[in-house]
């Protein structure tokens, strides 16, 4: 080793001019992929590391993960079993409910769970609406064909009609997912994300999946960090301006470098547990603590449910 | 002071799979109570050692005795010796990212006490009084992989005090560690080796090693043993260091009194 610095290293830059600010040449700007990188790991980071959330004082946060996810099962059942439109709504006005008091911050809310679920829903049962695909009372006659005929083994009826039966169990089916979901959201954001997956355990998940889930969890942050820190250095370096191209190149050339870290990372990472006596089967702290709130709870969700139901069965007949 | 032989290591070789050797002909015991040092440059086999020395590496050639018992493979996968084992060394990584594996930090320090098989309330009280001795009770519910530097090391250390081992391995303990944290960190080795614990460290910081060591290993680039000796004998032997490439030639020791020498290199 020496210290003797090569000529080059010894020159100095020239001085920082006018010409060289901020009014001169193009900004470089983050290339697409870096930016898609960059968010991919704000969003994993948000979605499960998101404890700002869950810490705020509020009724769901109070209450144990276990209890949680037993109630919300319940509830999620409750709106299957539902069967009138009405009910449902209301459930799902109920769920509002219980979000502001967790308190959820209702627009971020709505738009995660009202955005994607009848969305996705609402493709599925989109056929099921018309008479050509399910038979039923028509609502509303798109086209009348003024006679049947046949097209292979399909008999096309002589109207062409939205019907009241295909409606109704769209609506019944898009408010049941959407309650499903929001409860299902509900549970996710007022829960720390390594609580909630010990709270599976107790519940019915196997305890090696849990264990694979949190390690992969905790890899795909490692991943992405590892990532984003290699797009930072890259960037600490690079004087002028990549393109797309050039980023997508990096990025194939760097996962050879990530896959060989991951595969040490993984290797030392078992040597560690190891070391602390981990033999193979994966062992966690059992700890019940049903408070008063719990039981409360419980009774209260009990109880909403019979309403529930048994509303559905006045309204339903 | 020393007492029994806890490690015996006799020509142990090592080489990673696919690469070249990591160590050479080892011979070196470890008894009851004692603090050693291993230094030596930067690839010379130091955290081989210490792998090796807690059964997670187990030598191509040669032998390895730890408690009287031979250290390998089929020794090392029965239960019983397993969790004697396991529980009586621990090993603080070099790598804190391997290290901590849990999702907060309050199930990393319990994790081995977990294993252990201890009652909850046992595993919460040792949890609790390790984190206030460290000063990390705030950090308790975060990710460990989403602390600090130093956050992480001292989580890391904590992982492995609460589960009471009588060796201690640890590799570069002082890394990334603030001045205040680091002086705490040799009184804490020190104290911890009053209380009868066996302490095996790693580090390439020779001012300290008078204070975390009764006796140094030093390794050569070539993978061996150099010299074993008393801290001032080896610090003396400038020749040794600089052969061992850990030091260079301006290097020189300031004795600016009889308490406090103080090492470093000037140009
Ligand atoms: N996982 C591995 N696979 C292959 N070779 C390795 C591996 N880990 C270490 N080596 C090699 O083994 C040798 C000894 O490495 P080791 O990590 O024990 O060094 P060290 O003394 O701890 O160094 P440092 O002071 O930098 O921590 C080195 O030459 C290193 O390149
Ligand atoms: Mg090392």
């Amino acid at each position: 080793m020496s210290t003797d610095l090569p000529e080059w290293l010894l020159a100095r830059q020239e001085p920082f001019q006018h010409g060289d600010g901020i009014a001169g040449g193009k900004s470089i700007r983050r290339g697409f992929v870096e930016k898609s990188v960059d968010s991919m790991s704000l969003v994993f980071r948000e979605s499960f590391f998101a404890e700002r959330l869950a810490s705020r004082p509020g009724l769901l946060q109070g209450i144990d993960p276990r209890v949680k996810v037993l109630t919300t099962i319940l509830l999620i059942i409750v709106a299957g079993l539902a069967r009138h439109p009405t009910t449902l709504l209301a459930l799902n006005l109920w769920i509002l409910w219980v979000a502001k008091v967790s308190r959820v911050p209702l627009p971020m809310y709505l738009k995660r769970v009202w955005l994607a679920a009848p969305l996705f829903t609402g493709i599925i049962v989109f056929p099921s609406i018309f008479n050509v695909v399910y038979p039923g009372d028509p609502l509303l006659i798109l086209i009348n064909f003024s006679r049947h005929f046949r097209l292979g083994p399909w008999t096309v009826p002589e109207t062409l009609a939205v019907t009241y039966q295909g409606v109704w169990g769209a609506l019944v089916l898009i408010l049941r997912v959407g309650a499903s979901v929001s409860l299902a959201v509900l549970l996710a954001l007022t829960t720390r994300w390594q609580v909630l997956l010990k709270a599976l355990n107790m519940v019915f998940v196997p305890q090696v999946f849990i264990v694979m889930l949190e390690m992969s969890c905790r890899y795909i942050y490692l991943f992405l960090q590892t990532t984003s820190e290699m797009f930072v250095a890259r960037r600490s370096r690079t004087v002028s301006r990549t393109s797309t191209q050039e980023q997508r190149c990096f990025v194939s050339g760097s996962i050879g470098a990530l896959w060989n870290k991951a595969y040490i990372l993984s290797g030392e990472i078992h040597a560690a547990m190891v070391s602390r006596g981990y033999t193979g089967t994966p062992k966690t702290l059992v700890s019940f603590q049903i408070s008063r709130l719990d039981w409360l709870w419980s009774l209260f969700v009990l109880a909403v449910s019979l309403f529930f139901l048994g509303g559905d069965r006045i309204v339903a007949w | 002071m020393p007492g029994e032989i806890l490690f015996e290591l006799k020509d142990v070789c090592y080489h990673y799979p696919g690469g070249e050797e990591a160590l050479s002909d080892i011979n070196l015991s470890i008894r009851q109570g004692e603090k050693v040092a291993l230094i030596g440059a930067n690839g010379c086999g130091k955290s081989t050692l210490l792998n090796v020395l807690d059964g997670l590496l187990f030598p191509q050639k040669g032998s390895i005795s730890s408690f009287g018992l031979i250290l390998d493979e089929k020794n090392i996968s029965k239960k019983d010796f397993n969790f004697a084992f396991r529980r009586r060394v621990g090993f603080v990584f070099q790598n804190c990212d391997a290290q901590l594996f849990n999702s907060s930090v309050w199930e990393e320090i319990a994790f081995g006490l977990v294993q252990l098989g201890l009652d909850t309330r046992e595993v919460k009280r040792r949890v609790e009084d390790v984190m206030s001795m460290l000063g990390i009770g705030h950090l308790k519910d975060r990710p460990p992989f989403r602390l600090s530097g130093g956050e992480k090391k001292k989580v890391a250390i904590a992982s492995v005090l609460s589960m009471n081992p009588e060796v201690i391995l640890l590799d570069e303990p002082a890394n990334n560690l603030d001045p205040r944290t680091q002086s705490w960190m040799i009184k804490l080795v020190k104290q911890l080796n009053h209380a009868g614990k066996t302490l095996v460290t790693t580090t390439h910081n020779l001012d300290i090693i008078e204070e975390i060591a009764d006796r140094v290993v030093v390794f050569s680039e070539d993978h061996r043993i150099a010299a074993v000796g008393k801290p001032k004998e080896i610090l003396d032997k400038r020749e040794l260091l600089q052969q061992v490439n850990l030091v260079d030639e301006q290097f020189h020791r300031h004795i600016r009194d009889d308490l406090h020498r103080h090492y470093h290199s000037h140009n």
